[in-house]
């Protein structure tokens, strides 16, 4: 009778702590953040080191007796840098970086899941954010980052220069660019132009990507298919959004130095007065131009061949490495700047959700932002070679605004070497 | 046996001197390069490979950077040549006001590169550039000077010229400044004229100077990459794309190290090959010479 009572208690504690074990694996853990956090980023803006800075001064306050360290990385080197101390196992523990480098370090399985990490700090991801910023760096339900901010390119345009020409409202079509562009393209008495009807950049990978990806897009053709095994560039679209990106610099409606600008001298001209309208970037506009009080500044969704552009999505992201020593303490940091509080800290658009659909983010200003973030914006293709794909298109535009070839020849050449850098990565 | 090796070694104490720095230099220098090496022989996945070689040979890409910078090599160095010579045969008149100038030229060399290539493309500008406006006016012409990929590589020589010449002065001025001014004048008295005593006197003597400060410059020269990433990025139409920058475009900023370690391989083996038959053929010419 005692053996028997013995043998049902031990089934009976057995039984349940069976029964516990699935209870307790499906409870959430707190982070145990302890030790020191080092953060690499790009101080590029004065709100990007703030908010660093003051998610640096909570988390010490929060957990006494941990250090984070910031370590500001010049944006050039950023991504090189992160790479090489990824690969040696001598990185980081937090890394900002822009959209566009993440998926190359997921493909190489140089990132943490963060999925897991995100639930213990009380985060569900996929329910905060727009489930698009997640495209290029997830694999199945698996997350490797979370969104710090996104950015969605705009036209902004000089309302004093409209007024002054007539112009009630923004172009919405291609059509209607070029018609303003020669209307507000003015020439002095010895036929010097002095103002630049459209102003876009000839120069800087990087820029010419993200200005004439979106025509394409517009215009209905892509780089490559959906599985990146083949270039598409080689397309009516692409001719009709290559003659249109270059019409404005043949035709004297975009600065006669365009093929040595990059966005930025672009930028620079428009803040002075020297071209009428551009796309630009939020940031860029708010800081030199509006808080500036230069001039009465427009904001308008990004004309397309027949509508509204999809614009290519910018921004960055916060990942954990996967040789990072302390994950949960970078979890605990990354939780911050990408919660409501440290997004509302954002100069670039805020990624989470909550925060774009409300207050400042709805004005005159903002309001195109965060609409061609919502509604109009994707993630360009995944090349592992992001660099390399960016120079061919810039190799191409640069090649029809020098008349150094044919349209048809510099998209057959772009083409080929896109294909290239398809097959290499897939090669791979 | 032993004695001699003892008296050896004994003799070449001196040399002991210099081990730790040749260890850790040798370290500095030898792994990158036996890692370089290695990074070309193989794929990202560290499988061995002549595959990054057969990319770049075929890659038009390359080639094109090549020639560029031959290009760019033939016109930096032709003009640091001309200018440093004739900047130092100035300085070496001994005229009212040389210190002064001497120091004046300094100035190209001290200013940092990259607030070299700032101020230079701002004066290259097509809308706001100095030189641009200055000489369109002044010759009614119509130049971009670097919106052309036909003359853009020209261009940013000029600033590179313009950079590098005090320093090549400084150079070929030490050089006139080792020539005894008795040759001069026994060529005055011969009634030989400026050309003859240049041509004659002047750079044979100088040819040992002009020889090694030539090969300073064309490696030189041969591994600019500021200049073209600062002012053009290359371009336009990757007119001025040189080895360098091609070589961080590639490995670097497209994360193909191995692939960018075998263009760099490829690079350091012609750059390797020009320096040493320049040696050779100048030893020969110096040979003859004297």
């Amino acid at each position: 009778m005692m053996l028997t009572k013995k043998i049902g208690s031990i089934v009976l504690c057995l039984v349940l702590l069976c029964a516990m074990v699935p209870v307790g694996a499906s409870a959430t853990e707190p982070l145990k953040v302890e030790g020191e956090i080092t953060v690499w980023y790009a101080g590029a803006s004065e709100s990007r080191v703030e908010l660093y800075e003051w998610a640096k001064a909570e988390i010490e306050k929060t957990y006494p007796g941990t250090t984070v360290t910031l370590e500001v990385i010049p944006m050039a080197e950023l991504a090189s840098r992160q790479m090489t101390a990824c690969q040696s196992g001598m990185g980081p523990d937090v890394m900002s970086q822009p959209i566009a480098a993440t998926n190359g370090f997921m493909e190489l399985g140089l990132l943490e899941p963060v999925n897991d990490l995100m639930v213990c700090a009380g985060r569900d991801l996929l329910k905060e954010f727009n489930e698009d910023f997640f495209e290029l760096m997830r694999d199945g339900d698996v997350l490797y980052g979370v969104p710090q901010s996104r950015t969605a390119l705009a036209l902004v345009y000089n309302k004093d220069m409209f007024e002054e020409a007539g112009l009630t409202e923004p172009p919405k079509t291609w059509a209607q660019v070029l018609e303003y562009a020669e209307k507000l393209t003015k020439k002095d008495e010895n036929g010097n132009v002095t103002v630049y009807g459209f102003g876009l950049p000839g120069t800087g990978g990087s820029h010419i990507w993200y200005r004439i990806i979106p025509e394409i897009w517009g215009a209905g053709g892509d780089i490559c298919n959906t599985e990146m095994t083949q270039a598409t560039l080689d397309s009516e679209a692409t001719r009709k959004a290559l003659e249109y990106y270059c019409s404005f610099y043949k035709n004297g409606f975009a600065p006669r130095s365009m093929l040595e600008n990059d966005q930025t001298a672009t930028s620079q001209m428009f803040a002075s007065g020297s071209v009428a309208m551009t796309i630009e970037n939020v940031t860029w506009i708010r800081n030199n131009v509006v808080e500036k009080n230069l001039f009465n500044v427009g904001v308008a969704l990004y004309p397309g061949m027949d509508g509204i552009n999809t614009a290519g999505l910018g921004g960055w992201n916060a990942c954990i490495p996967a040789s990072a020593k302390n994950k949960e303490g970078a979890a605990a940091f990354i939780n911050l700047v990408t919660g409501k509080e440290g997004m509302e800290q954002q100069l670039l658009m805020p990624a989470l959700a909550e925060v774009l659909s409300a207050g400042d983010w709805t004005d005159d200003f903002y309001g195109p932002y965060s609409t061609m973030l919502a509604e109009h914006s994707r993630d360009f293709p995944a090349f592992e070679n992001t660099a390399g794909a960016q120079t061919i298109i810039m190799n191409m535009v640069q090649s029809v605004l020098s008349d150094s070839a044919t349209i048809d020849d510099a998209i057959a050449s772009a083409q080929e070497e896109i294909q290239m850098l398809l097959d290499e990565q897939n090669a791979d | 046996m032993y004695a001699k090796i003892k008296r050896t070694l004994g003799k070449e104490r001196i040399i002991y001197y210099f081990i730790p720095a040749m260890i850790i230099l040798g370290t500095l220098a030898v792994y990158p390069l036996v890692n370089n090496v290695w990074l070309s022989l193989h794929t990202k996945a560290g499988k061995w490979s002549l595959g990054n070689f057969a990319r770049l040979f075929g890659d038009k890409w390359f080639w094109n950077s090549m020639l560029t910078t031959g290009k760019w090599m033939v016109l930096t160095v032709a003009g640091e040549l001309l200018v440093g010579l004739l900047l130092a045969n100035l300085i070496n008149l001994r005229l009212r006001g040389t210190k002064m100038f001497r120091t004046l030229l300094m100035i190209p060399w001290m200013t940092p590169m990259i607030a070299v290539c700032t101020v230079w493309a701002w004066m290259y500008n097509g809308d706001f550039g100095i030189l641009n406006h200055g000489i369109n006016q002044l010759f009614g012409s119509d130049i971009l000077f670097l919106s052309n990929p036909a003359t853009a590589v020209i261009w940013l020589s000029l600033v590179y010229i313009w950079k590098r010449s005090s320093f090549v002065m400084l150079m070929y001025l030490s050089g006139l400044q080792g020539i005894s001014m008795d040759i001069y004048e026994a060529c005055k008295i011969d009634g030989a004229p400026w050309y003859t005593q240049l041509f004659k006197v002047t750079l044979p003597l100088m040819f040992p100077v002009i020889r090694s400060v030539l090969l300073i410059s064309i490696i030189t020269a041969m591994n600019q990459f500021t200049i073209a990433y600062s002012i053009t990025k290359g371009g336009p139409s990757r007119s001025t794309e040189l080895m360098q920058m091609y070589i961080f475009n590639t490995g670097i900023a497209g994360f193909q190290y191995n692939y960018g370690a075998a263009a760099s391989m490829v690079f350091l083996i012609v750059v390797l090959t020009l320096a040493v038959g320049y040696i050779f053929a100048t030893e020969k010419a110096e040979e003859d010479m004297f």
